[in-house]
């Protein structure tokens, strides 16, 4: 398990207090909390990370701050009200919906992932975010390239399981970001199809 | 999960999830091979729940290219802070260990000095050392005060009939208490400055040492010429290379190499190191350029033989190298030039 991730079960509720004293509008304290998470794991990526709880409130301190002036800016200029609006509009800017929901997608996988073993994280990411082929990852982790395939066949069954259980469907992997997010209703009856596959 | 039915398919479900994922990531390697492929064509084609199940996994591995997104993240201003306060972070943590360290080896000396202090308190011992650019200030338990300058190191060494101070290496200024029945003395190697009630200063110099008196009067001894000469040692007056009183300044090693008398004004100028000051007036620019390095680690090379004995003038905080640097581009035709930061060379403009 990732040290930042058990840093976040740890101390899940002062992020969130910490994030609520600053934005009182509880919706948000979901997604500013995922967001937290995700900044302090971008960053273990990068460097070792002396005090997780530290470091994860002090992002949650900063994201919340960040969330209120933002909030400010745009309850002070709406841009439809600007004159000329379609003009400014950018063609490559995503809808904001579209983007909070591949966020949320985002922090799911991420705290998936975070479960697994240190190496088998590695390995995983190795592939998916470095690209690396399996020959180059056995080289770095200094093992075979049959074991690379199993480690991550093996992260790969319980990603999924684990992706299913948070109330991701197959349909949504695919991951096209306009997929609309299912409610809770769909995502049940999902799960129950899978259920019945029994032989 | 209440359906008892459910419970017992899951471990052929897992099994053929686990076969699934066995697949995707083989298909997903640099090669795959024909047997590989075959075998794998045969698996789909002997079940429909093999197929449906491929592909939902074959979804979920290409989900996690959505993982891509973290290094863009992690790349992004936000992680540069949060990894800006990680450091900050492991600084303090650092920075209490080494507190930590350093309270240890405090309480370990006192808990060796204690002993000494509490049986006779004539008895004293203490090992000081200062850094380049560190000053200390000593206070004795006979009251008297060391003021020990940068780069020094110093062991007092305090008994029932004499306070002795050996000199290993740098400056120190002394101002002795009074006390005729232990005399106070300074030991360089062979060589020894000893004072009764007084205020000097030694300094240990290329094997020389140099004496400046302020206040009283102090012995100039050197051990190895005292038996060269062939003199008692147990005679006082005989040992002594010496005497010299306030206001004077001697450089000895065997013997006496220079003796000046200070004017008032010059004398505590020789002695302004006390205040974290250097003053300088009509020396030459290699002796305050030396002066000045011994508080920094600043290298400072003097390119031009002429430069040397420019005679330079100029009052500055010790430490304070780049404001010397700073005047002496200013005032005088020397060119300065910073080699790295650790590194200064001095030319002719």
């Amino acid at each position: 398990m990732s040290k930042v991730y058990a840093a976040f079960l740890n101390c899940e509720a002062a992020i969130r207090r910490t994030i609520a004293k600053y934005c009182p509008q509880p919706a948000d304290v979901d997604e500013l909390t995922h967001e937290t998470f995700l900044k302090c794991f971008a960053a273990e990526r990068k460097a070792d990370i002396r005090e997780p709880e530290r470091l994860l409130l002090f992002a949650a301190k900063n994201v919340a701050l960040s969330e209120i002036k933002k909030k400010r800016n745009t309850t002070t200029d709406y841009i439809e009200d600007a004159p000329y609006s379609t003009d400014i509009v950018d063609r490559n800017q995503h809808d904001p919906e579209q983007h909070l929901n591949s966020r949320r997608k985002l922090a799911a996988f991420t705290i998936i992932i975070a479960q697994l073993s240190e190496d088998d994280r590695k390995i995983l990411l190795m592939r998916k975010i470095d690209g690396m082929k399996y020959s180059q990852i056995a080289t770095r982790m200094n093992i075979s390239v049959s074991t690379v395939q199993k480690r991550l066949a093996a992260s790969l069954t319980k990603c999924t399981q684990n992706m299913i259980a948070t109330g991701y469907t197959p349909d949504e992997f695919g991951g096209k970001a306009d997929s609309p997010k299912p409610d809770q209703a769909a995502a049940e009856t999902s799960k129950t199809e899978w259920n019945a596959d029994n032989d | 999960m209440t359906n008892e039915k459910k419970i017992l398919s899951l471990p052929t479900r897992q099994r053929r999830e686990a076969q699934a994922a066995e697949w995707v990531t083989k298909l997903d390697a640099d090669t795959v091979s024909a047997i590989d492929r075959a075998r794998f064509d045969q698996w789909m084609s002997s079940s429909e729940k093999n197929r449906e199940c491929y592909y939902r996994i074959a979804k979920a591995w290409s989900a996690l290219d959505d993982l891509e997104e973290l290094q863009h993240l992690a790349e992004s201003d936000d992680v540069a802070e949060l990894l800006k306060q990680n450091r900050r972070q492991s600084r303090k943590i650092v920075q209490s260990i080494g507190a930590m360290a350093a309270m240890l080896i405090i309480g370990f000396s006192t808990w060796v000095a204690l002993p000494y202090l509490n049986t006779q308190t004539y008895k004293y011992e203490a090992f000081i050392s200062t850094a380049v650019g560190e000053m200390q200030n000593i206070q004795l338990p006979d009251g008297s005060l060391i003021k020990a300058n940068t780069n020094t190191h110093l062991v007092i060494h305090y008994s029932k009939n004499s306070r002795d101070i050996n000199l290993l290496r740098g400056e120190a200024f002394f101002e002795v208490a009074h006390a005729p029945d232990r005399p106070f003395s300074v030991v360089a190697g062979d060589r020894q400055v000893r004072a009764v009630g007084t205020a000097f200063n030694v300094r240990l110099r290329e094997a020389k040492l140099a004496v400046t008196v302020e206040e009283g009067r102090v012995a100039l001894i050197n051990k190895k010429a005292m038996l060269v000469q062939n003199k008692n040692p147990e005679n006082n007056a005989a040992q002594e290379l010496t005497q010299i009183s306030a206001g004077q300044r001697a450089v000895f090693d065997t013997d006496i190499e220079e003796l000046e008398v200070l004017q008032a004004e010059n004398l505590q100028r020789r002695l302004s190191w006390r205040n974290g000051i250097l003053s300088f007036s009509g020396e030459p620019l290699s002796f305050m350029i030396s002066e000045v390095s011994r508080y920094s680690n600043v290298e400072i090379e003097i390119a031009d033989e002429s430069l040397k004995d420019m005679p330079v003038a100029g009052y500055f905080k010790v430490g304070e190298v780049d404001a010397m640097l700073e005047v002496l581009d200013l005032m005088s035709d020397v060119t300065i030039e910073r080699i790295d930061q650790n590194k200064v060379r001095l030319t002719k403009k």
